[in-house]
């Protein structure tokens, strides 16, 4: 007969590593149905009839996100004959309010206490005797990573299994609570599975709603049994879940102080800690995280000499594709005698093109090797904790900044994290609002415009950046005022893993697949687009006649791009760089490296290039005023996201409405923000005159102030969380 | 066809050439796709699916 083993514990608590020792090769990865939360299951090694369920990670059974509503189905639906529960030997108070709550559920429980291999390290010790008699269950140490006490610990989960047995429930709750619970236990006898009766009885006491709509109580019942909880909470003058909460912490808290004991000083400071005073101090943290980001920028995309990431870039655009791979090319072509359209096929069309993207590459990398240190030394999850205290003086959750953090390298998977978002409506606004933070295919217009109009400052892309997360908060305040997507934000708890020193391993891996990420891209959509663009911008109708054209004004990408430039006018997109400017930004929907492609390959057809090569960027710089190219540049950093991203916003919202919604909005906030830096600062700069499109930017400035500032008649509207 | 062969033969030579790169891209991100449908932003490549899914 089967037996299934679940194997339930906090995230970081080893779980993975004690699933992988003790199922080996026996391995079946797929998904949880409905949910993406990944599911692991395999066969115990030695025992062929025994299934180790690999339940996710989570904290408590509670109904707030995937993976807890996940594991409490397996383990309230699917019965699995024990539970081996590992706790992390070094953080045992916070791992056993997950056992209190495994305990409810009737089943076997072994506790496998592990990294006990560093609790003796710290100088405590765990009394395992004292531990199992408190909590009613059997506890083994272990260490997972050593290899040490895994196969007893699995091996006693099974002997629990095959003999069904299960200790007495401990008594964690007061007499209060136990009368409470002893009524609803009462009134849901015979409607419940009776193994479950606690469980359910807590979850009932709780009001988790989803406990509430599974038991399907008549309402006189639920009247009842509310007159019960509200009596409680009088008692205890606090609402039930948090009495629950915290009487399993009173109860955790005695359990521990009986069963461990601990040499070094409770209050002692780990370096981490004493890090983190500084870091996420309430005054210190926003600007150190503004002056790590203006350094990590500066040196990625700064000016000389400070800036690696702009002389290996410039060394790229004005060298190697400049003149090493034209010049190369260029011999060779012309010994094999290649027509002159093939010829400027290859060289207008997809050297030029895709070498305006690759010449990126440097700053990339360089830019991508400084956010593989941060993250990997552990920096990247306090910036979620300091952007929580300034988003929630907004009324949005710091659980959004995650995705946004993940989208610096790329907005897709930068969207798909908003899974992680218990809150429908705050998953919403993320996914909406994610693909206004810079990606790492929109660096090179930001380089471009840096390089070609602004000397290379790196306050450009620093800015660029900051426009990003401002057009977030704006955005989510703005939304949350709307019906549909108000709602208190969450609240966040998250896990800061302890300070260390990066890794090469690590940051060299990651720094490199973010690198050839970007040349795939290069080398595969933009190589294909610089083709169709090279031959849009080739030919058209000279006299009604199709025929090759010297000039690409006249060109069919032109006749295209004039159609529609119209649109771009209020935002200085003007004269023969309107229909130029238009065309890369509809190309930047197939990828954002494409604008700057684009233009590579535009103004390459345009002029001849020089022993310098660096042409491209005059005359870029020709076309573009500072303020002219300020207002390109945040139109396309805020506009439509590509078309994979747009693909991840469907599968996200799953429903087209909204996602032609997102866009939309996207594409409106865009052309807004735009047109009032055109508008209002071309007053400033001389470049434009007080006309009719002053007056829509100044509409468009009190649009935003109405918008920002008006009350929020939907503040108390109460959150539903989905799985989808 | 010998004289078309041997006056055009570099246009030919870099026409299939090109035409290989082109066909094996295209393959790559058609096949790419298939396993990846999810939200094909890694096109099939080897690094793993940001979206952690395999086609049914």
């Amino acid at each position: 007969m089967q037996i299934r083993i679940a194997l339930a514990g906090n995230p970081n608590s080893g779980k993975t590593t004690l699933f992988n020792i003790l199922t080996g090769s026996n391995q079946y990865v797929g998904n949880w149905p409905g949910v993406t939360v990944e599911k692991k299951e395999g066969t115990l090694k030695g025992h062929p009839d025994v299934i180790i369920q690999d339940l996710p990670g989570i904290y408590s059974l509670s109904p707030y996100s995937p993976e807890e509503l996940v594991s409490r189905r397996y383990l309230v639906e699917d019965h699995p004959d024990a539970i081996l529960n590992i706790v992390d030997g070094t953080n045992i108070e916070r791992n056993l309010y997950l056992t209190t709550q495994l305990i409810d559920l009737g089943h076997p429980v072994v506790i496998a206490v592990n990294m006990i291999d560093l609790v003796r390290k710290q100088g405590d010790s765990i009394d395992l005797e004292k531990l199992g008699k408190a909590l009613n269950c059997v506890c083994v140490e272990i260490s997972a990573l050593k290899g040490e006490g895994y196969m007893e610990a699995a091996e006693k989960a099974v002997e629990l299994a095959r003999n069904h047995v299960h200790g007495e429930m401990p008594h964690v709750f007061n007499g209060s609570v136990e009368h409470a619970l002893a009524h609803i236990e009462e009134s849901i006898e015979g409607k419940v599975d009776s193994n479950y009766l606690r469980w359910y009885a807590i979850k009932l006491f709780e009001r988790d709603e989803l406990v509430r709509k599974e038991v399907g109580l008549s309402e006189d019942l639920l009247d009842h049994l509310e007159k019960h909880i509200t009596d409680c909470e009088r008692e205890m003058d606090d609402d039930a879940e948090s009495i629950i909460a915290d009487q399993r912490y009173t109860y955790i808290g005695n359990v521990v102080s009986r069963a461990v004991k601990r040499t070094a000083s409770q209050h002692a400071m780990r370096l981490s800690d004493k890090i983190d005073r500084i870091v996420t101090n309430r005054i210190l943290a926003l600007p150190i995280f503004v002056g790590v980001m203006f350094l990590m920028y500066a040196i990625a995309m700064g000016s000389y000499p400070f800036s690696i990431g702009t002389m290996a870039t410039d060394w790229a655009n004005d060298v190697l594709f400049g003149r090493w791979i034209p010049g190369l090319l260029d011999s060779c072509l012309t010994t094999l005698g290649v027509s002159g359209w093939l010829y400027g096929l290859i060289m207008d069309g997809i050297v030029a093109g895709v070498g305006a993207v690759l010449g990126f590459v440097p700053q990339i990398l360089v830019l991508s090797l400084l956010l593989s240190i941060l993250e990997d030394v552990g920096y990247m999850s306090r910036v979620a904790f300091i952007m929580d205290r300034i988003l929630r003086k907004f009324g949005l959750s710091g659980k959004s900044i995650i995705p946004m953090v993940v989208a610096t390298g790329c907005g897709v998977p930068g969207i798909l994290a908003s899974r992680t978002i218990e809150q429908e409506r705050d998953r919403k606004i993320t996914v909406m609002t994610t693909g206004f933070i810079p990606c790492g295919a929109k660096m090179p217009i930001i380089g471009l415009f840096a390089g070609a109009v602004f000397g290379n400052s790196p306050l450009v892309a620093v800015s660029a950046f900051f426009i990003g997360v401002t057009a977030v908060v704006a955005s989510g305040v703005i939304l949350k005022k709307f019906k549909s997507l108000a709602g208190k934000p969450a609240p966040f708890v998250m896990e800061l893993p302890a300070y260390h020193l990066p890794s090469a391993r690590n940051v060299a891996r990651a720094t490199w697949q973010r690198g050839w990420d970007f040349i795939q891209r290069a080398t595969t959509i933009v190589l294909l687009s610089s083709i169709v663009l090279w031959f849009l911008q080739s030919y058209g109708f000279v006299d009604g006649v199709f025929q090759a054209v010297e000039d690409n004004n006249i060109s069919l990408l032109a006749d295209v791009g004039k159609a529609i430039a119209w649109i771009f006018y209020p935002l200085g997109w003007m004269g023969d760089m309107a229909w130029k400017a238009t065309v890369a930004t509809f190309t930047g929907l197939i990828a954002k490296e494409q604008v700057v492609m684009t233009f590579g390959t535009l103004y390459h057809y345009a002029g001849e290039l020089s022993e310098a090569g660096n042409e491209i960027w005059s005359m870029v710089a020709a076309d573009f005023s500072p303020l002219r190219a300020y207002s390109f540049m945040i139109f396309n950093l805020l506009c439509a996201p590509c078309f994979a991203a747009i693909g991840a916003i469907r599968r996200e919202m799953n429903d087209r409405k909204w996602t032609v919604g997102t866009i939309a909005y996207m594409c409106a906030f865009a052309y807004c923000v735009s047109l009032v830096v055109y508008q209002i600062g071309g007053l400033f700069t001389g470049e434009t005159s007080f006309s009719v499109f002053t007056l829509a930017a100044l509409a468009v400035l009190a649009g935003f102030a109405y918008l920002l500032l008006r009350k929020n008649r939907y503040a108390d509207t109460p959150v539903k969380i989905g799985v989808s | 066809m010998i004289q078309l062969l041997s006056n055009h033969f570099g246009d030919i030579l870099v026409l299939l050439i090109l035409g290989a790169v082109v066909g094996g891209i295209l393959a790559r991100m058609i096949r790419g796709k298939g396993k990846h449908s999810c939200c094909g932003s890694c096109q099939g490549c080897s690094r793993s699916c940001p979206c952690h899914q395999e086609q049914d």
